[in-house]
């Protein structure tokens, strides 16, 4: 089921929340958190009932391996809990790369050895390397002795919520369990629901209004025909729209999930702050998917040996991290090599801010605004180079477009233009090349990427906006109570019209539903 | 219950404050707004919309190809009133001819005026819908009303199937044992809903809901009723009833229209997504055989009948511009209509044309 869906809009949501609250009311709180379970359960299962049984029996094994992990430290054997934790984590990623990686292998196989081998029939679950991340993460700080769940329907509630569980944010057990627990996440709050419904607008006129307007520009480019010699412009609009339809699209989704948990009173960890305005990729990975960030230093970085054994083995542990990391996005060669480029793009950034400090001896915390202005600019060129295989259906089409970018078909301009440039510039129009442009939108491709461009570079992001909007709710004359109310109804016609719009288009899912 | 009252109370109050909002924002905006079909029942489709009415036209939530105007004496998008025997050359068709989303100069029938030394010697009726048993009725209404001197029909993908649709406020062709006969399902009386909007004007927030997005309540509730989605039949083999409706309509349109089957010429449109991309293809609503048939009965009758398929596909291949607003819009743009126009003018009066000259020039308005 789509955030965006009317059937989630106006049937499961209501369903959801009208149960929720009733029961609370009720003060039977442990059926609450059994009823959004459930709701949880049929939401995964709305979109394809096979799979709730590959979700369910990852709960079920993962909560008892948890919790034999969890008894196995109480009886002090430590090295006995360590193994069961091994075979768990082999397990989950067993499963994971049967699912998500068999065809992948197999592919690699036919293309690398020449094995003649067929593929096999395997449908990607929705949502399998978020709800495995979230559990690997859940038996390691088990095993640490950060978490434990004896109660079985805490723990499958905290694996399978639903603002959660098909794209994120990837959580820490230690962050939801004790929201869950607490007794005034069972109270209706007027001023959360209002908060949440005011995050879920932003994101759904992200995903709706900004990410899905722009992705016609983007297949043209990463899906033209093999014989189409992409022109300079072209490729470049191209990534250009990828690179904010991406972020529009997750960016959305995620303040969606945010938005409707604060309804339910359960704060989620923030996914963004404002990733393009980073100014070195180091900054730029501590504001993109955070929580995925996240995930990967403390449980695979860290777990590597992070920086303590030497500049050369954090080198390669930052690589090994983001090439996994690639990998985990997806079954590719384009996302491994994608991982790699900001692995390496990350070494360099630390490479140069050492040599800086050491042997320049720079101050790294001052910068001047033009030099933060041209660090801005060029980690956001990188970002958007490394898209281009985050986004090519293949290595080769990948190379196509970057070869195109940096003008290797050369720089022809659209034939359209040719009679506004002849009158106004005539000595460009006389020296250019014109010509019949397939996979560029024109002044409206221009137009719009210019609009969306400003929105990252100089827009407040969602929790600002937010934020200001909960500083208003607060400091109103009014009784805070009505104002949230009259702050709710105004939000919820405008996701009611904005929803509107998403439908008059038809189905658009969300990019990240495919990781 | 006195608190959830003041809640309630809140909660409207912030519904309406957006509504307020959103309605004062679009009227500011490209809203399509101020076509009202007309109360001339048994007149339409010759008079089409109320006459004399500001209108806008946008397409989608983003308002695109907006455009302004105002509607003729006989309530069609057209700069110039119509003329009452007038003998000019009438341009019938559906919203291809209709063509809310260009400029009248880039349309169809505004080219072909131009061809003909003014726009005033043309008239396109063209109304959103029609289909060929529309055409036929329409022809009957134009004859008496403007005595025209030769026709251009243009024909869109479903204008020969849909004619047997037999929609309410559409004609409709009924096949009886004896043959084929024309049947119209008048629509009388007028809406409560429609005499508040011509009273007091439309919300531009429920025009831009209802036909810009497209949005009606019974879609909140489509996907609990899941069942298989009702769509017009796309196919490749023509239903066989078709043809006896085929020949109907070409035996009866010179008598229709009065004019000629020497100045009548059929158009028929093609699936131009499919030349710029063949994986775009759409299956058609009139089967190929269909359209084939349709083109070489006219043409064995005297008519001028052509495909525009291969027409397109060599302009396409000579200079690469698009006939419509792909991938967003099928309506043909201005390159679709002047290469619409230069084929209807080509076998109009390309050789032995002058008795299909419009006659009488109508006076500017």
């Amino acid at each position: 089921m789509l955030f965006n869906s009317y059937e989630f809009l106006f049937g499961f949501l209501p369903v959801c929340l009208a149960g929720f609250y009733l029961l609370a009311r009720l003060g039977l709180l442990y059926s609450c958190a059994a009823w959004l379970t459930l709701a949880s359960l049929f939401f995964y299962g709305y979109w394809s009932p096979k799979y709730l049984l590959l979700l369910l029996a990852s709960i079920v094994v993962n909560f008892q391996l948890g919790k034999a992990i969890s008894r196995l430290r109480h009886e002090d054997r430590a090295g006995a809990a360590k193994r069961v934790l091994v075979i768990a984590v082999t397990a989950n990623l067993a499963t994971l790369g049967y699912f998500k990686y068999a065809n992948f292998f197999l592919e690699s196989l036919r293309q690398f050895a020449g094995i003649d081998i067929p593929l096999a029939g395997i449908v990607l679950p929705l949502g399998i390397s978020f709800f495995t991340f979230t559990q690997i993460a859940f038996l390691v700080d088990t095993c640490q002795g950060k978490a434990s769940e004896p109660r079985f329907v805490p723990y499958a509630l905290f694996v399978t919520y639903f603002p959660h569980l098909i794209a994120g944010p990837v959580l820490h057990h230690a962050e939801m369990m004790p929201q869950f627990a607490e007794k005034s996440t069972y109270r209706f709050q007027v001023q959360n629901f209002a908060l949440g419904t005011a995050f879920f607008l932003v994101g759904l006129f992200k995903k709706v209004v900004l990410a899905d307007e722009v992705q016609p520009f983007v297949g043209p480019v990463f899906e033209a025909n093999p014989g189409y010699a992409l022109t300079m412009i072209e490729a470049w609009g191209g990534a250009l729209a990828y690179t904010l339809q991406l972020y529009f699209d997750f960016s959305g989704y995620s303040d969606m999930a945010i938005g409707l948990s604060k309804m339910f009173n359960v704060d989620l960890p923030l996914n963004f702050n404002s990733p393009y305005k980073a100014a070195s990729i180091i900054d730029f990975w501590r504001r993109w998917h955070m929580t995925l960030s996240r995930f990967l230093r403390d449980y695979l970085y860290v777990g590597l040996g992070g920086n303590r054994k030497g500049p050369i083995r954090r080198y390669a542990n930052l690589l090994i991290t983001m090439l996994l990391g690639g990998l985990w996005h997806g079954a590719g060669w384009t996302f491994i090599v994608w991982g790699g480029v900001h692995g390496m793009l990350l070494v360099i950034n630390h490479g140069w801010r050492n040599f800086r400090s050491r042997w320049l001896g720079h101050d790294l915390a001052r910068s001047s605004a033009a030099g933060r202005a041209l660090a801005v600019l060029t980690t956001f060129i990188c970002v958007v180079v490394a898209w281009v295989f985050f986004r090519a259906t293949s290595f080769a089409a990948a190379i196509d477009v970057l070869r195109a970018m940096f003008g290797a078909n050369g720089l022809v301009l659209p034939v359209e233009w040719r009679g506004t440039l002849s009158a106004y510039v005539p000595a460009v129009a006389d020296q250019w090349t014109f010509g019949n442009l397939e996979a560029f939108g024109g002044v409206r491709q221009c137009l719009w990427s210019l609009v969306l461009l400003a929105m990252v570079f100089w827009g407040p992001n969602s929790q600002t906006l937010v934020g200001r909007f909960e500083t208003a709710l607060k400091s109103r004359g009014l009784n805070a109570g009505q104002w949230a109310w009259c702050a709710t109804g105004f939000a919820c016609t405008l996701v009611f019209v904005v929803a509107a719009i998403n439908d008059s288009r038809g189905v658009s899912e969300f990019i990240y539903f495919n990781f | 219950m006195r608190r959830f009252v003041s809640a309630t109370g809140w909660l409207m109050l912030g519904a309406l404050l957006a509504v307020v909002l959103l309605e004062v924002a679009l009227r500011f905006l490209p809203v399509t707004m101020g076509l009202y079909r007309t109360q001339r029942y048994q007149e339409w489709p010759l008079q089409s919309y109320e006459p004399g009415r500001a209108y806008t036209y946008s397409k989608s939530w983003a308002m695109r190809n907006a455009h302004r105007g105002t509607t003729n004496n006989y309530g069609h998008i057209a700069p110039f009133d119509f003329q009452k025997d007038s003998a000019p050359v009438i341009v019938l068709g559906d919203s291809f001819v209709e063509s809310l989303m260009n400029s009248y100069s880039d349309t169809l029938q505004g080219r072909l005026g131009a061809l003909l030394g003014g726009p005033q010697n043309v008239y396109g009726l063209g109304v959103s819908g029609l289909s060929i048993s529309d055409y036929l009725a329409l022809s009957r209404l134009a004859r008496d009303e403007f005595k025209p001197r030769a026709a251009v029909i243009v024909i869109s993908d479903g204008d020969i199937s849909e004619s047997m649709y037999g929609a309410l406020g559409y004609y409709s062709f009924l096949l009886k044992n004896d043959g084929v006969a024309l049947n119209y399902r008048p629509l009388f009386g007028e809406s409560l809903l429609r005499k508040i909007r011509m009273q007091i004007g439309d919300l531009a927030l429920y025009r831009y809901l209802q036909v810009n997005l497209g949005f009606s309540p019974q879609h909140l509730v489509a996907w609990a009723k899941r069942g298989p989605a009702v769509t017009k039949d796309r196919v490749d083999r023509p239903d066989p009833r078709l043809r006896p409706i085929v020949d109907y309509f070409l035996k009866n349109l010179p008598v229709a229209l009065g004019v000629p089957p020497r100045c009548i010429v059929f158009l028929l449109d093609s699936d131009r997504y499919a030349i710029y991309k063949p994986e775009k293809a759409s299956k058609r609503i009139d089967a190929p055989e269909l359209r084939n048939y349709f083109v070489s009965e006219a043409n064995a009758l005297g008519y001028r009948a052509v495909d525009l398929d291969p027409v397109f596909r060599q302009a396409y291949a000579h200079d690469q511009t698009k006939f419509d607003y792909w991938p967003f819009d099928r309506h043909w743009n201005v390159v679709g209509h002047d290469v619409a126009a230069a084929t209807a003018y080509r076998l109009l009066y390309g050789t032995d044309g002058e008795v299909c000259r419009p006659g009488k020039r109508a006076a500017i308005q």
